[in-house]
């Protein structure tokens, strides 16, 4: 489950646990993806009015690229869904968006557990997650696009969340150490339904920090109104990647790169376009308030100062403190004592090494090394 | 590499295997009973390097102190498993973690880097997450 870096008392080791205890629990996945199924199910058997369209619900955003990250404050994960039908050309997006609601306020269970967005539709887990389902229907021209209601359900918006998907993997495979799966090959050529996942390459563990350290950043400065939103980071992250294996060179290159990677459109005015889904401006909100580009510059000048300092500090505890820009103060102490606790496991098994001449700890396999034996700390 | 697993090691084996694992390290001795070692320790590459000191006479323990940098302790906490917020407590003497019949350089040493890591750990987090025991809590086994 947990990703090992070659030493696994290094930062990488601690950013590799940091990402980890951000994702979603693979328990918690496995549930999530069992709900939704479940939930797909019932939309699409008889009696419901849905039935003839036959919906089909997938996961959309951070969990169909694998860049969940724990909401700060929060237990409940945030999981994003289409549920696409084969509507018919004549009914609105106000209809499809009731038929949905109805069908759900059909079960006891599900009514009690529904709240009404402007576009979709919200099922809380308490302590769990909540689901978000967005009604949508096929799209033309692009393969796997498909159409979903804008917000004020007036008309029908083209998006991508399957092209977009493939194209995030298709980057975060960009390594000379990763095998290509055939699931993978296949999702680099033909968008397939996406599943949803924990991160397991560089690119999206390092998403998921870059993500955290944004919630904790506006939140500190009482401006999460200001905060880039989470596709924006992603879609700028997976072009700034260069292949690296390792998250630590990656957070660095990326910090770097991606403030440059913001075009301008013919006006102007700040561009950074969807891969999957021309016309499509992610920083459109950014036209009408200057605010927005400016916070986002400045974050990342933060973070690549927070960065510096926490590749620098000698000491675990100064370490821990350059942790928290990156984590909050909580969850620092959570991830340093997992990593402590990982020492603790080869310890118990007697796989733990000393390299003498450094007094470098290691796992078994360090050169120059003794085991270390057996002890028990004592005294006042 | 040390025959006799049966007889306590000198003072002298002990100082030159010290001497041997950390070549550019100093070792005294007063006469043959006893000898003061100083090396130098870094857990891991977060770590900061310690210089640690080592104190053996026959048939003592061996003391073991952190020379620089100063151990700290927030809000003047008592840093765990010290003797007197001195010496390390890197074994329980009743458990036979020790011996003299062991080479201080293969078992003192990597403990000592061992309480270094949780030491920092622990000014962390808050918590010991070495294990360990502390003499005067005996009601709590």
């Amino acid at each position: 489950m947990i990703l090992e870096a070659n030493d696994i008392l290094s930062l990488e080791q601690l950013l590799l646990d940091a990402s980890d205890s951000l994702d979603i629990p693979p328990s918690r996945l496995k549930d999530a993806i069992a709900k939704y199924a479940a939930v797909g199910s019932y939309l699409a058997e008889n009696p419901s009015e849905l039935a003839p369209f036959r919906p089909e619900i997938y996961p959309q955003g951070s969990l169909a690229i694998g860049t969940a990250v724990k909401p700060l404050g929060r237990d409940e994960f945030d999981i994003d869904l289409v549920c696409e039908m084969a509507i018919p050309v004549w009914v609105s997006q106000q209809t499809v968006k009731n038929l949905v609601g109805l069908r759900l306020k059909d079960s006891e269970i599900y009514r009690a557990m529904l709240e009404e967005k402007c576009r979709c539709w919200r099922l809380t887990y308490a302590n769990a997650f909540h689901l978000d389902i967005l009604p949508a229907k096929p799209g033309v021209g692009i393969p796997h696009s498909i159409l979903v209601p804008d917000r004020e359900l007036h008309a029908w918006k083209p998006s991508n969340p399957r092209g977009y998907a493939s194209w995030f993997t298709l980057n975060a495979l960009r390594s000379g150490h990763v095998r290509l799966d055939a699931q993978s090959v296949r999702a680099s050529v033909e968008p397939i339904r996406p599943t949803a996942t924990r991160a397991r390459y560089a690119l999206q563990r390092t998403v998921q920090i870059l993500k955290r350290h944004r919630d904790v950043h506006f939140s500190r400065h009482k401006a999460s109104d200001l905060a880039p939103i989470s596709v924006i980071i992603t879609t700028l992250a997976a072009r700034a990647y260069e292949g690296h294996p390792d998250v630590l060179t990656t957070l660095k290159r990326l910090l770097e790169r991606m403030p440059l990677l913001v075009e301008r459109d013919h006006l102007g005015r700040a561009l950074i376009p969807n891969p999957a889904n021309p016309g499509e401006n992610f920083a459109e909100r950014w036209h009408s308030d200057e605010r927005l580009e400016k916070a986002f510059h400045g974050w990342l000048q933060q973070a690549r100062l927070d960065l510096r300092k926490l590749e620098t500090a000698r000491g675990i505890h100064r370490v821990a403190a350059d942790l928290e820009p990156f984590l909050g103060q909580r969850r620092t102490k959570m991830v340093v004592a997992a990593y402590a606790n990982r020492l603790g496991l080869l310890r118990g098994r007697g796989t733990l090494t000393s390299d003498l001449t450094t007094g470098r700890l290691a796992a078994l396999s360090a050169s120059y090394a003794a085991p270390v034996r057996q002890n028990t700390f004592f005294g006042d | 590499m040390i025959a006799g697993q049966n007889r306590p090691l000198s003072v002298v084996q002990q100082g030159a295997a010290l001497k041997r694992v950390q070549p550019h390290s100093v070792v005294r001795y007063s006469g043959h009973q006893d000898m003061i070692w100083k090396g130098h320790v870094q857990p891991t590459p977060m770590s900061c390097e310690y210089e640690v000191e080592i104190g053996y006479q026959l048939k003592h323990f061996p003391r073991t102190r952190v020379l620089k940098p100063e151990l700290i302790s927030p809000e003047g906490e008592r840093i765990p498993h010290m003797y007197d917020q001195k010496r390390l407590c890197l074994f329980h003497p009743k458990f036979g973690d020790w011996r003299p019949t062991m080479l201080i350089a293969n078992s003192i040493l990597p403990w000592a880097a061992l309480w270094l890591f949780y030491y920092e750990v622990w000014l962390a987090v808050g918590e010991w997450h070495g294990g360990g025991e502390h003499p005067r809590r005996r009601s709590d086994l």
